[in-house]
């Protein structure tokens, strides 16, 4: 965390977590749930993810009556679902997280870009991103899907590409402000060069602010990945992914419906998980928001 | 409405929709040398260079961009190898049904939503109010492409009250007109919920309550004509959130729209027929925010006044 920089933020921070409302509680250890899925995915898979089983296809869940071997039952090729839907997790969560930092860095960075060069670097990086607010990004991203091939490093690159618009637009607000406060001022006064200002002064204090746009555009990449690939247009077999377990069950929702409801079940519990930790963050990190 | 707000604002849309060929352009030049494909793999280097001579491509790039950026606006847009017709007619045989799915969405979505955003700011804190941004955030949270199969499950092969593919009739509307509707109404119903909280709480609104104008006459005469000023801008940019889940509730629901034929247009690499789509969201989603732009000047004077004075 970012407050916790001096022991009396420290103390206060841990002290406010006691008053955590219960929704908000249930969403952090669901989200941890997830942390830890995505972490050890391999001690807590029961199967490998392409061992195909034909003579078990389509079975119902362990719970519903289904063979017990196979806890959440098999998809169209006899494979296990619990152990495909960890795997899903975690290339879901690697492609969201690695996304979400791209265009978070790459945004912040030409935020300060702007707010520092003025002029006609600043008319020309806003230009940008009016232009990316001006049409849907996913007609974007299906695009340049269509003219280049999909490939797993650029579903990546286009999801971070998703959302950094907001944080320029963000970053380049409050460091616009932040250079007319007193302190970056004095700084600046006692000879600090620009770079120093920016990384060692006004970033610290714009992290709030950058953080809660992390939760905002977070649930965002999230379900960019998983439309892609449900699409087809995503993530690729043989891997797997939430969007792509959703897509590829989808033929089947007469005779197993457990293959498309549990990754789906799975998307929807973890962005509204996060949309609930944000707002609530948000509430609690920066007041001027709200 | 002043010539110099429209002219600046139109000026805006025109380099706007410039940027998306200009994007189209590089990811067209990324894609390969379109003389390699048509001369063939195995072509002498000869053959190649004429193709290249042929489709101009020889020239340098500004000029192939000019010539390009000329050839789109005459409404050359490329032929579909899949149909070989013109990509244009491809695209706008498609349209109407996609508009018939938005329009009735847009309208679904406007008609929960902006009514429970009100009464949930009106009952700040009571059960109305919870109930609002729990739909909200519901709304938010769970995607199209879930809620769709999901109705699907429940209402074509549950309850088989429902058709779940095709554009038919009108039974066939009320699944994807549901889905693509009730996730904007949490969005809007969020939004206009804020907007009319932030106004109820300035102060004419409380000199109009201490001079003794009635409940309903400040409602309707000073709280939402303010209010309605930012729930108009966010329609603009609800239009793309629009677009972009048509594109999923079509592949759902196989609703033959332009959203679907989108992704058959991009799996089958049918590059001409992908970038008219492009082109056609562009420009009418550009034409959308200038509307809103437009029409954000005629509610609110202020803009307008502030428009003739300043440079924009």
């Amino acid at each position: 965390m970012t407050v916790a920089v001096r022991p009396t933020r420290t103390s206060q921070f841990f002290r406010g977590l006691r008053r955590v409302p219960f929704m908000v509680g249930l969403s952090l250890g669901f989200l941890g749930l997830m942390v830890f899925v995505f972490l050890f995915a391999d001690l807590i898979a029961t199967h490998d993810v392409t061992a195909q089983d034909l003579t078990n296809r389509l079975k119902r869940p362990a719970l519903l009556g289904g063979p017990p071997q196979f806890l959440l039952g098999t998809d169209e090729l006899g494979r296990d679902l619990y152990s495909r839907l960890i795997y899903a997790i975690r290339t879901s969560m690697l492609v969201a997280i690695m996304g979400s930092l791209i265009g978070a860095i790459l945004g912040t960075l030409l935020g300060f870009v702007a707010a520092h060069f003025r002029g006609i670097v600043e008319d020309t990086i806003m230009m940008l991103v009016d232009w990316q607010s001006s049409i849907p990004f996913i007609v974007i991203a299906l695009a340049t899907l269509a003219f280049l091939g999909s490939s797993f490093g650029l579903v990546v690159i286009l999801i971070g590409l998703q959302g950094w618009d907001n944080y320029a637009r963000l970053v380049r607000g409050l460091v616009h402000s932040a250079n007319g406060h007193g302190y970056a001022v004095a700084i600046r006064g006692l000879g600090a060069p620009p770079v120093y200002v920016y990384s060692r002064h006004i970033l610290p204090n714009i992290a709030a602010a950058l953080m809660v746009q992390f939760s905002l555009n977070f649930p965002e990449t999230i379900l960019l990945e998983a439309s892609l690939s449900f699409l087809g247009m995503g993530v690729q077999p043989p891997m797997t992914s939430l969007g792509l377990m959703l897509g590829s069950g989808r033929r089947f929702l007469l005779t197993a419906w457990w293959i498309s409801v549990l990754p789906g079940t799975v998307i929807f519990i973890t962005t509204l998980s996060i949309s609930l930790v944000g707002d609530w963050l948000r509430d609690r990190l920066d007041p001027t928001l709200r | 409405m002043n010539l110099r707000f429209f002219a600046t604002r139109l000026g805006r849309a025109v380099l706007t929709m410039l940027l998306v060929v200009g994007f189209i352009f590089v990811i067209l030049r990324l894609a390969g040398d379109p003389a390699q494909v048509m001369a063939g793999d195995d072509a002498p280097p000869e053959v190649v260079e004429r193709y290249q001579v042929a489709l101009g491509l020889d020239r340098p790039l500004p000029e192939q961009f000019l010539r390009y950026t000329a050839s789109l606006a005459a409404g050359d847009l490329g032929r579909s190898f899949k149909d070989n017709r013109p990509a244009l007619d491809v695209v706008l045989e498609r349209l109407p049904i996609t508009l018939y799915l938005g329009l009735v969405a847009l309208i679904l979505s406007l008609s929960i939503g902006i009514p429970l955003g009100i009464f949930a700011a009106l009952k700040r804190g009571t059960a109305i109010d919870r109930f609002a941004m729990t739909f909200a955030v519901l709304g938010y949270s769970l995607p199209n492409f879930f809620l769709g199969i999901l109705l699907i499950l429940l209402f074509s092969l549950h309850l088989r009250w429902l058709p779940s593919s095709g554009s038919e009739t009108l039974w066939h509307l009320i699944m994807p007109a549901f889905t693509l509707g009730t996730a904007h109404a949490g969005g809007i119903a969020r939004f206009t919920r804020s907007a009319m909280l932030e106004v109820l709480n300035r102060n004419f609104m409380r000199t109009a309550k201490a001079k003794g104008v009635p409940h309903q006459r400040r409602l309707y005469r000073h709280a939402l004509p303010n209010a309605a000023i930012p729930v108009v801008t966010h329609l603009g940019f609800r239009i793309g959130h629009l677009v972009a889940g048509a594109i999923i509730v079509e592949t759902v629901f196989a609703w033959p729209g332009v959203g679907r034929l989108m992704i058959s247009a991009v799996a089958a690499r049918d590059l001409a027929v992908v970038q008219a789509l492009v082109l056609m969201t562009a420009l009418a989603m550009i034409a959308a925010n200038l509307a809103v732009d437009l029409a954000y000047g005629w509610i609110d004077p202020r803009i307008r006044v502030a428009g003739e004075r300043r440079e924009p």
